[in-house]
């Protein structure tokens, strides 16, 4: 196991033990995940910028096969969700309960929940109800969770992972828009090719399946965070970015014509906060000190393609915000001097 | 030298590059403009307002006015970002120099600012701001040379050539063509001719004059047509003569009736001849042919006059020319070696005012007593057979309740909005539909 970054470690250091502990990441999961290395880089980086994911596919893809690599290769703990329309917000965050002291003494004592862990895997998280869902809320933003009139702190690092399945929509409770903005990308896990079938199957169906490695704890994930912070943007590209988000406004003069027609409301300042946290670590990744237009135009997709809300005309003309996005990074100028 | 400085001094570099090439591109665009403009003012002085003399102030304020928009479209730009920018898409540089730059001039002294700075002012070394940016000719050095060729054109080889003295003449001929042909009033030439010589009261006889002017405008030009037969030098039975219109100009005619046209022309080119053409419409008028063509088209005959007088004039000069033999710079040859230098000028406008004789409305003849039985039969007959045909015709309120039910009740335009809706509404069985 690699040894813990040091703050004062030059730049040129940390970025090589950052781009080192990550590629070993990557790698561990890539042995049981075929394919998807987008959705593995963009799971890191939520980790890594203190983000949550949310996974949209259909089922069989790999989801939560994919979450329970990740946990296994991070040395931390896991826990797991199946949401349900009966499940209650006790369920996730714990509760007070009363027990009996060995001299009679009755007393409350709080029984944590599930969401006190480091990785949170919400399985198929629409299928909870507004009320179950909201539990999240605090814990995802705050790291907190407040039961009575205590609030518990969650250990760092804190990571939820959501899946949800695009089709069975029958019964389910849509995320609302709070809740979705809580999530720093949306990954959209696509069916695999003829090639990448072949290797699932030959990899799940010997004696004996692919094991990996714990090779990050949770301090060095904090310690990578830092390093992530550190990395400083110019102002010219924080404005691209800004500029980015606030082309998918319809109200903004920023906006691209598909806004106008198609978007109800646009991304927040999150979605700049996720753009710009997302831009430094691809940006180590590509072992550079600064962010740069080409990060930020990587990263614009899954981080605002769950914070841009159709109107009832995109909605009926089936538009995808993925589309509206593309169109604005094609038309958008990019940073000014 | 400090990174920064490295990173600033190839930014300046091609800051002062990407200036020099703009202000180029600037210069000749405004040297374009400034050619054309006085090339422009030239022509248009010459063709369009020969008296209106431009002088060389309105050249000046022209040219200080493009030149003053010319800054100030160069004005804007040229900072260091924007060369920082121009460095980053030149060299592929991921916004490497635009963020060393912003770094430098106003981020955070941290070690991550410095180590990219660094790495910036490596990068600036091995970049040539000569290659970034490259020496551009102007855009537009092939309009530039056309705009001086236009101007040089225009300001010296036209006025040597006399062209605009040519060219000036012939915009204003058709004035002084219109006011000769203005004084060539019929009634004036008619007094002349002698036709009221009878006449106590002059008032009476211009009166008389107006009134029977159809019918002696025809006599006059019968007696024209006929003096061609002589000469051989008459256009063919059946030829209508030229509208007045073409008098001025107009070379709408027939081929065998361009002769007319084409010394109609050749007259207005010679107003000196004018005179004489007057002198060839002379001719007394045959009051028996007049009576008879005044009834069948009045309208056509003032404008046949000119024409007709034309042609006399030829005769007489005793050049039996035969206008279907001469070309046309030869017709006015003749025409102008037979007449004097004259001053001319024009006279007021005169009106030719004409009464109409009244129309005569055939009516329809009346029916005998036998042909309106025999409508009515008919009419009977037609009322029988309309009877016949006639068909039950469904009433309006029985088609509106078909409508009702048969009808679509969506409008085209919502139909796929509210299919839309019911597909979302089971997304999952269309999904798998699809």
């Amino acid at each position: 196991m690699t040894a813990p970054l040091q703050q004062a470690e030059k730049p040129e250091q940390q970025i090589a033990d950052f781009q080192q502990r990550f590629g070993r990441v990557r790698d561990e999961i890539g042995k049981v995940i075929v394919a998807n290395e987008e959705i593995i880089e963009g799971l890191l980086i939520c980790l890594l910028a203190n983000g949550h994911a949310l996974l949209e596919g259909v089922p069989g893809l790999g989801k939560t096969k994919l979450v329970q690599t990740l946990s296994d290769v991070l040395h931390l703990e896991f826990s797991r969700i199946q949401f349900t329309p009966d499940l209650m917000p006790a369920d996730i965050v714990g509760t007070n309960v009363v027990l009996e002291s060995a001299d009679g003494d009755k007393h409350l004592d709080f029984q944590p929940g599930p969401v006190f862990a480091n990785v949170l895997l919400a399985d198929e998280i629409n299928r909870a109800t507004p009320k179950t869902q909201s539990a999240l809320l605090e814990a995802m933003q705050d790291h907190s969770v407040t039961v009575g009139r205590t609030s518990y702190k969650l250990e760092q690092p804190f990571l939820v992972l959501a899946t949800q399945n695009p089709l069975e929509m029958e019964g389910t409770y849509p995320l609302p828009e709070a809740q979705l903005d809580r999530f720093l990308f949306k990954l959209k896990l696509e069916f695999p090719d003829i090639e990448s079938l072949h290797e699932i199957i030959e990899r799940t169906t010997q004696l004996e399946e692919p094991q990996v490695e714990r090779v990050l704890d949770g301090e060095q994930i904090l310690e990578m965070r830092r390093t992530v912070r550190s990395v400083p943007i110019a102002k010219p590209v924080q404005d691209y970015a800004i500029r980015l988000t606030l082309a998918t406004h319809p109200d903004s003069h920023h906006r691209h014509d598909m806004t106008t027609r198609y978007v109800r409301y646009g991304a927040g300042p999150r979605a700049i906060q996720a753009i710009v946290l997302a831009g430094k670590i691809r940006a180590l990744l590509h072992d550079r000190v600064h962010v740069a237009a080409a990060d930020i135009q990587a990263v614009a997709l899954p981080a605002l393609r769950h914070r841009v809300l159709l109107n009832f005309e995109g909605e009926a003309d089936r538009v995808d915000t993925d589309t509206i996005i593309r169109a604005i990074l094609e038309s958008l100028p990019g940073p000014q001097g | 030298m400090t990174p920064q400085e490295i990173t600033l001094q190839l930014l300046r570099l091609v800051r002062a590059r990407a200036r020099a090439n703009r202000w180029t591109q600037g210069l000749t665009d405004w040297l374009w403009r400034a050619l054309l403009l006085c090339a422009v003012l030239r022509l248009w002085t010459a063709l369009v307002s020969p008296g209106l003399r431009v002088g060389w102030p309105v050249y000046v304020l022209g040219v200080a006015g493009l030149a003053m928009h010319t800054a100030l479209r160069l004005r804007h730009g040229g900072t260091l970002g924007a060369a920082a920018v121009h460095v980053d898409e030149a060299a592929d540089l991921d916004s490497e120099m635009t963020s060393g730059h912003w770094f430098a001039t106003e981020g955070t002294d941290t070690a991550w600012t410095e180590l990219h700075l660094q790495r910036v002012a490596a990068t600036a070394t091995s970049l040539s701001a000569e290659r970034l940016v490259p020496r551009e000719m102007p855009k537009r050095l092939g309009v530039v040379a056309a705009a001086a060729l236009g101007f040089v054109v225009a300001s010296f080889f036209l006025p040597s050539s006399g062209l605009f003295e040519r060219l000036a003449g012939a915009v204003a001929l058709p004035d002084v063509a219109g006011g000769e042909l203005a004084d060539a009033n019929p009634l004036g030439q008619l007094d002349e001719a002698g036709v009221g010589e009878d006449a106590e009261d002059p008032e009476q006889l211009r009166e008389e004059e107006r009134v029977n002017l159809p019918s002696l405008l025809e006599g006059e030009q019968e007696g024209i047509d006929a003096l061609p037969e002589e000469g051989e030098m008459a256009p063919e039975e059946g030829e209508s003569p030229e509208p007045e219109g073409s008098v001025m100009g107009d070379e709408r005619g027939s081929e065998e009736g361009e002769p007319q046209g084409e010394s109609q022309d050749m007259e207005v080119e010679n107003p000196e001849d004018l005179p004489r053409s007057e002198e060839g419409q002379e001719t007394p008028p045959d009051p028996s042919a007049s009576s008879e063509q005044s009834e069948g088209e009045p309208a056509e005959e003032p404008g046949a006059m000119m024409p007709g007088g034309d042609e006399v004039f030829l005769q007489e000069e005793g050049e039996e020319l035969d206008p279907g033999e001469l070309s046309e710079e030869e017709i006015g040859h003749a025409t102008r070696e037979g007449g004097d230098e004259q001053v001319f000028e024009e006279g007021e406008l005169s009106t030719l005012e004409v009464e109409l004789e009244r129309e005569i409305l055939a009516l329809p003849p009346e029916e005998t007593p036998e042909e309106e039985e025999e409508d009515k039969i008919e009419e009977i007959t037609r009322s029988e057979r309309s009877r016949l045909e006639t068909r039950n015709v469904t009433a309006r309120s029985e088609f509106a309740r078909q409508e009702d039910l048969h009808g679509e009740p969506i409008h085209w335009r919502y139909r796929a909005l509210i299919r839309d809706y019911f597909m979302k509404m089971r997304a999952r069985d269309n999904v798998r539909r699809e």
